[in-house]
């Protein structure tokens, strides 16, 4: 079946922080191990390592992570991956890339870095289209937002086991870019950032790949 | 009589729509996952269990089916979290369960972490560093959190790295004592783990293969030498629809 334009759109959760503990320690303890979605940590998925290990280490490129979403109905979701693209311990970026069977075509990083003394900021943001097919194509639209939900809360989990209470320098901005207002009103960052007009897509392909085009 | 079979009919279809929109349909699942910590002489289960549940209408169920078919999900309506808490030794088991009151990410015990002896963790919820008082979490004290930020143990990877000088990484024989991951479920996708703690027992981790479904029981065993195994811990928690009566007894009263 023929469809329409394929959307092609960015979106970036991030949160503020105010804590003491060091950029590697927040990198290793919470982004390396994907600590946040594994095991019942999420209410959205799960992430599992190779072989159903549910020790995650990220530690470089091509590792392939296995994401099962948490449903109601008796019989299991179909399990989908990603596989690790950059993993950058001195800027603490993590980067992967959708594979065949995703629901989503494109990639996703995460990132920490600090904006002052005992400030860091910890985000997560993507740039995909729908996968193949018309079942991906409507449920990039179904489910959009349920995938913000599901970062809103990797996100809050790791300001819960920081105990770090949230700054207050993310107000329309993020990386000196400014947010498009919508009519609609705008969900915070934690919650989720559609980014329509684009203006975030080189800052998103910067961190997944450090160059505008990624592959 | 053409007239009355219309209203009749009419009357039968609101009523049906009524009901739909008032009738409640109840599912629960319970996701689970924790860490194993064991030296030459025991091992400590810390599992923590998150109850889940939702209540949609008739109305609103082949909507949520059909947004799960293209891959969204359904935010839970009630969520209820625990730690089970189980000691093995090789004279025996003792199991705790601790409730946990605040149920958003991250609330729950974790990153345990053996040291001097005990076992540490973060308890958001008691406002930081804690340890495993035997049958509870207590918050640990200034001295206790100075000495295990400040602590220098063999070098491990990702040990270094350590928030509140704890560790979320796996351990092999990290002053004596080993760490993995354990019993998550219900998804039958998960590795599952055997440890041989000092000889003396064994722990390990089975899958039962729930039919049709893809999702697994988890079974807990204890091998002691000679003996036949022990189940330490069981946990069928595949999403499934349940009654009114038992939505409301795990939640409480909607």
């Amino acid at each position: 079946m023929p469809l329409p334009l394929t959307p092609t759109c960015g979106n970036i959760n991030a949160i503020e922080l105010l804590t003491n503990q060091s950029l590697d320690s927040i990198f290793a303890t919470y982004m390396q191990t994907f600590l946040p979605v594994i095991s019942n940590n999420n209410s959205v998925m799960t992430f599992t390592g190779p072989g159903g290990a549910r020790n995650i280490n990220v530690t470089g490129p091509g590792q392939t992570l296995t994401i099962q979403l948490s449903g109601w109905k008796s019989l299991l979701q179909e399990d989908f991956q990603v596989l690790t693209e950059r993993i950058d311990p001195v800027n603490h970026v993590i980067s992967v890339v959708t594979l065949q069977g995703h629901p989503l075509a494109g990639w996703r990083y995460w990132r920490v870095y600090s904006i002052g003394t005992n400030d860091v900021v910890i985000e997560t943001g993507a740039y995909d289209q729908p996968g193949p097919g018309l079942k991906n194509y409507s449920g990039y639209y179904i489910a959009k937002g349920d995938i913000l939900l599901g970062w809103q809360q990797y996100l809050q989990f790791i300001q819960s086991r920081l105990h770090a209470p949230q700054g207050s320098n993310l107000h329309n901005t993020l990386g000196g870019i400014q947010l498009q207002t919508y009519p609609w009103g705008n969900p915070t960052l934690l919650e989720g950032y559609w980014d329509y007009p684009g203006t975030f897509t080189d800052y998103i392909l910067d961190n997944v790949c450090q160059s505008t085009s990624c592959n | 009589m053409r007239k009355r079979t219309k209203v009749m009919v009419a009357i039968v279809i609101c009523a049906a729509a009524v009901a739909a929109s008032a009738l409640r349909i109840y599912f629960i699942r319970e996701d689970s996952g924790g860490d194993v910590l064991w030296n030459a002489n025991e091992a400590y289960l810390f599992i923590g269990v998150s109850r889940r549940g939702a209540h949609v209408s008739y109305l609103q169920y082949p909507w949520m089916i059909f947004k799960e078919y293209v891959g969204g999900v359904r935010l839970p309506d009630n969520e209820r979290g625990s730690v089970t808490v189980i000691q093995v030794t090789p004279s025996g088991v003792e199991q705790h369960i601790v409730e946990v009151a605040n149920t958003s990410p991250g609330s729950g015990p974790g990153e345990y972490t053996p040291f001097e002896g005990r076992i540490y963790a973060n308890c958001p919820a008691l406002g930081g560093l804690c340890r495993w008082a035997g049958d509870h979490f207590e918050r640990a004290t200034e001295d206790e959190s100075t000495r295990l930020v400040s602590s220098s143990f063999p070098d491990s990877k990702g040990w270094s790295n350590r928030v509140f000088g704890l560790t979320s990484w796996p351990l092999d024989n990290l002053g004596g004592w080993s760490k993995r991951a354990i019993g998550a479920g219900p998804a039958n996708t998960f590795a599952r783990l055997t440890a041989d703690v000092g000889g003396r027992f064994t722990l390990s981790e089975k899958s039962d293969p729930l039919d049709h479904t893809g999702y697994a029981a988890v079974s807990i065993y204890v091998q002691r030498p000679s003996q036949t195994p022990e189940r330490i811990w069981y946990l069928d928690g595949h999403p499934r629809r349940v009654s009114k009566a038992e939505y409301e007894l795990t939640f409480g009263r909607r």
